[in-house]
Parts: C-alpha cells; sequence; structure tokens
C-alpha cells in the first residue's frame, strides 16, 4: 500500500511537474497571475491528465508502439475539448479568464510526458494515482506562484484585497518578468527543500523533459534504474 | 496484409473514432446551454441601449450602413447596427431609438479611429450622452475639436439607424448626405475668368461644375492615400486642362521617408497638368516621385472630370 502511496505523493515534492521536472512552464507563469486562475488551471490540467492517464493505460496493451504517440494526443485532445464545452456551458468566467490558455492544455508537456513514462507501461489504479498526483503538484506549485505574484503585484488574494491599501502593488509580478522571478526562486526552494542527490545517471523521467528524449531512452537500451547519460 | 501491418491502422482510427464519438456527444449536451449564454450576452448589449426593452426580435431592414436590426417586443423600441465613414474606415454603433422616436442609448461596437484623438467619440462619455433625447433631425450636435471626422463618421451612423427606424415606423427618413466639399470663388474666377456661372445640376461624378466662355471647371474628388483630395480641373473648349488645384485634403506629410502628398496641391505640380486631354497616354500623365497614391487619386479625379466634360461639352 505505501508503493501506491508513494506513486501518489511522487508528483506533489518529489518530481513536481513544475518545479522539479520543469514542464508546463508556459501555462505555468501565463496563468499564475492570480490565485483564482491558477487553480481553475490547475483543477482544468488535473481533470485532463487523471482522463488521460486513466484510458491511455486501459489501452496500453492494445496501442501498437508505432501509433502510439498520435493515440496519445488524440485521447488528450479529446479529454480537453470536452472540458472546454464543459467550462464554457457551466463555467463560462472560468473559462474566459483561462482564454487561450485552456486549449493549450493538450500541448501541456506534462500530460503528454506523463502517458508516455508512466500510464503506458503502468496499471490503471497506478496511472491514476500518478495522474491525480502530478495534477495536484502542478496545482500547489502554481496556487504558490500565483499567492505569491497576486499579493505583490496586486494586493489582493482570490480577489480579495489584502495589501492594496497599505503599499502600491509591484505591478511587474503581474507580468511575464515577475513570473519569472518567482517561478526560478521557487525552483531554488524546492531544490533546497527537497534534498536532491546529485544524480550522474539520469533518471528517465527527468528524460522526459528534454525534446530530444520524447519519452525514449536515446541509447536505445532500457536499464533498469534509469537512461545512461 | 499481416495483421502486425493492419493493426496500428485499425487502433490509430478506432481511437479517432470513438473520442470524435464523445467529443460529439457532449458537444450536443453542452449546445442549448452556451447558446442560451450566448443569447442573453446578445441580449445584454441590445439592453445596453434600450434599457426599457424586451423581447427582442431580429428583422430585416433596407437601409444603408444598417448591419442588424431589432424590435423590443414590448414596444420599447428598436436597436440598430449602424455605421458611418470616419477618419480611418467605417465606425460601427449601436443605436437605441425608441418607439415615438428618440435615442435611447448608443455604444461605439468598433473603430479604427486614432487613439486620443479620434477615439474620443467613445471615451469621452458626454460626447454620445447628448445624443440621448435627439430624434432624427440631430439638431445641435457638438462635434468634438480636433476629431471632426471621427465625430461626422459617428453622427452618420446615427443618422442610417434613424433611416431604418423610418423604415419600420412608416416614417420617410432621408439618408445623411455626405456633405459636399466647394472651391472658394476666387479659385473658380482664377481658373475660368470672373464671369463664370455655377451648372444647375453637376454632372454625374461631379460635386459641382461651373461654365464660362472659357470653358469648364469641375469639382471633383477622389481617395488619396489618407481621406479624400477634392481637386478643381478646368478643361477648354478644345477638351485640354487649362488649370487644376488640389484645394482640399489630408495628406500628411511623411517626415522620414520623405513622402509627401500635400505635394501635389503646390502650383509645381498643377502645372505638369496643362495640355493634358483625355487622350494623353497613361505614361505621361503627372505623377509626384515618393507620393504614388495622392498622384494616383489625383489622375481618377482627372479621370472623372474628363467623363463629365464629355457630356456637358457643346451642351
Amino acid at each position: 500500500m505505501s508503493n501506491k502511496l508513494k506513486t501518489f505523493t511522487n508528483g506533489i515534492i518529489k518530481e513536481n511537474p513544475v518545479l522539479v521536472l520543469v514542464l508546463g512552464t508556459c501555462p505555468a507563469i501565463a496563468t499564475s497571475t492570480t490565485v483564482l486562475n491558477a487553480l481553475g488551471m490547475g483543477l482544468a490540467a488535473t481533470f485532463v491528465l487523471l482522463g488521460s492517464n486513466i484510458v491511455i493505460s486501459l489501452l496500453r496493451k492494445i496501442i501498437p508502439n508505432k501509433v502510439r504517440i498520435p493515440c496519445f494526443i488524440v485521447v488528450i485532445a479529446g479529454f480537453v475539448s470536452v472540458v472546454q464545452l464543459l467550462l464554457q456551458a457551466y463555467a463560462k468566467d472560468l473559462y474566459n479568464s483561462l482564454g487561450i490558455f485552456l486549449p493549450l492544455i493538450v500541448v501541456n508537456c506534462i500530460i503528454l510526458g506523463r502517458a508516455e513514462m508512466f500510464a503506458s507501461k503502468n496499471s490503471v489504479l497506478d496511472s491514476a494515482l500518478d495522474g491525480l498526483g502530478m495534477g495536484i503538484g502542478f496545482t500547489l506549485a502554481l496556487f504558490c506562484m500565483a499567492t505569491i505574484r497576486e499579493i505583490l503585484g496586486s494586493g489582493t488574494w482570490c480577489g480579495l484585497t489584502v495589501t492594496a491599501n497599505l503599499f502600491d502593488p509591484i505591478a511587474i509580478m503581474k507580468l511575464t518578468p515577475g513570473g519569472f522571478l518567482v517561478f526560478g526562486l521557487l525552483i531554488a526552494l524546492m531544490n533546497k527543500f527537497a534534498k536532491h542527490k546529485p544524480k550522474k545517471e539520469l533518471d528517465c523521467a527527468a528524460c522526459g523533459a528534454c525534446p530530444g528524449c520524447a519519452g525514449g531512452c536515446p541509447s536505445g537500451e532500457k536499464k533498469e534504474g534509469g537512461c545512461e547519460a | 496484409m499481416k495483421w502486425d501491418t493492419l493493426k496500428p491502422i485499425v487502433v490509430l482510427t478506432a481511437v479517432c473514432v470513438v473520442v470524435s464519438a464523445a467529443l460529439t456527444g457532449t458537444y450536443k449536451l453542452t449546445k442549448p446551454v452556451i447558446d442560451a449564454a450566448k443569447a442573453d450576452e446578445a441580449n445584454a448589449a441590445l439592453l445596453a441601449v434600450l434599457p426599457e426593452g424586451a423581447d427582442f426580435e431580429q428583422v430585416t431592414v433596407t437601409a444603408e450602413n444598417v448591419l442588424s436590426a431589432y424590435r423590443a417586443g414590448n414596444g420599447a423600441g428598436y436597436v440598430f447596427q449602424a455605421q458611418g465613414k470616419g477618419f480611418a474606415g467605417m465606425i460601427s454603433v449601436m443605436v437605441g431609438i425608441s418607439a415615438d422616436g428618440t435615442v435611447t442609448g448608443t455604444q461605439v461596437l468598433e473603430h479604427g479611429e486614432t487613439p486620443g484623438i479620434g477615439d474620443r467619440i467613445e471615451t469621452e462619455p458626454d460626447f454620445q450622452q447628448q445624443y440621448i433625447g435627439k430624434d432624427f433631425t440631430l439638431k445641435d450636435i457638438e462635434f468634438l475639436s480636433r476629431a471632426t471626422f471621427s465625430s461626422k463618421g459617428f453622427n452618420a451612423a446615427v443618422g442610417n439607424a434613424f433611416v431604418a427606424y423610418g423604415e419600420l415606423a412608416g416614417i420617410a427618413i432621408e439618408a445623411p448626405t455626405e456633405e459636399k466639399v466647394y472651391p472658394e470663388a476666387e479659385l473658380i474666377a482664377e481658373m475660368l475668368g470672373e464671369g463664370y456661372t455655377e451648372l444647375e445640376t453637376a454632372p454625374e461624378g461631379t460635386d459641382s461644375a461651373y461654365q464660362s466662355e472659357l470653358g469648364y471647371a469641375f469639382n471633383v474628388h477622389a481617395s488619396g492615400f489618407s481621406g479624400e483630395l477634392h481637386i478643381l480641373v478646368a478643361i477648354d473648349n478644345n477638351g485640354a486642362i487649362i488649370a487644376s488645384k488640389l484645394y482640399q485634403h489630408t495628406e500628411t506629410p511623411n517626415e522620414y521617408e520623405g513622402v509627401d502628398g500635400s505635394k501635389l496641391a503646390k502650383s509645381s505640380y498643377s502645372k505638369k497638368w496643362i495640355g493634358v486631354t483625355a487622350e494623353t497616354p497613361e505614361g505621361e500623365l503627372p505623377m509626384q516621385a515618393k507620393a504614388t497614391f495622392t498622384s494616383n487619386g489625383y489622375k481618377e479625379a482627372v479621370k472623372l472630370a474628363f467623363a463629365a466634360y464629355e457630356t456637358v461639352k457643346g451642351a
């Protein structure tokens, strides 16, 4: 049972997709201007991640290796389109504030990355836990970024005035440069907090972050612990 | 074909079909909700200009420059989406008109006017506020200083909305006419001599025409680079140009490129046209270097003058 728990918590701290794997940076910086936006984005992405992980895990024995990427993408795009329609119908305000970043969840590296790295090789339950964990990790990272950026940049938190009346907000925090600043600081904090041992071997999960890798081991060999660099 | 070769194709196709089916299902489920929300938004836009209205239904009108028309089912009046020519293209305005023919509200929908200058029709609330309560005569409307064309465009849009209102309410309302521009008497006298007369009806393609024993002068306009060019072209009784003058325009000099359409207003350019007839080949017509659009506009205007000349000569 602790194994399942490990799978779940993996995505929250040890392999947080945004702060450790450094995936999904674009939506992370773009939607973390306010806490409500960040939570909305996090929830939408988690839903897609959970759904696509489950479906791809269910189909993992049927999908041939040759067409696995197109199949994954079709499934992911399908889920994102469904989420889009549901939000447009039942949560119009969130739909409007997410704007273009909602359909961009399709190309969010986290989702394709987990599908390729985990869901296609593990059981449905494990994949579901991984998806949920990664999604929660994504949401938490966004939440932390958004809290800092909203309080400093607008003087509010979740739309409620916090410091706006006390001092002038630092506008750059709402903009992209501020986003990068907070992002970098949080990664540094995470490195310190999670106390990673310097790895000589590249873990396959980190491999997914390199565009060249695309989830496969470059040398073509599959090793037990990870790929050799 | 072996199953190994076939399998990827079959599986990928199957995945696509299933996902498409799921997507279609969700779409059908959410469509009524999404459509209702869109209708509410559109309704809100109509209510913004006709606050007393309810139960809007779309109606068709033939009035020009009116893009859409709505009648309020509760008899409060009508809402029109009309447009008028501003400084930089059409200004699109939502106009609410009550059942008894007075403006209840206006809202600028789209425009390309210059920020800080022409867009004041939108940013200065007093400008639109003055329209409320006005009837189709639009008397005592104050245009914005330094934004005449933009104000005119907005005004024309409201005027066009009234034409549509007239159509639906059964009253005859005339479309706002484009204000014509006329040359000064001194300019005409310069070209035709003191004893000229104005022709009663302006020949087609011209805004006005004048005659003396020296020949004819035609007041024509054509599009230049940044607005209308108003040119007076004098043609003698043999069909050759005796004089021409670009007497009103809004061409702006481009400091960096040296482009300056306003150079065509100078006599150095006007002189080049003397002696040109309708038969002068295209290549020999005077062009101004670095002012192509304006020169082309000038050529267009002269063509109109020659065409008008053909209709009046010998009459």
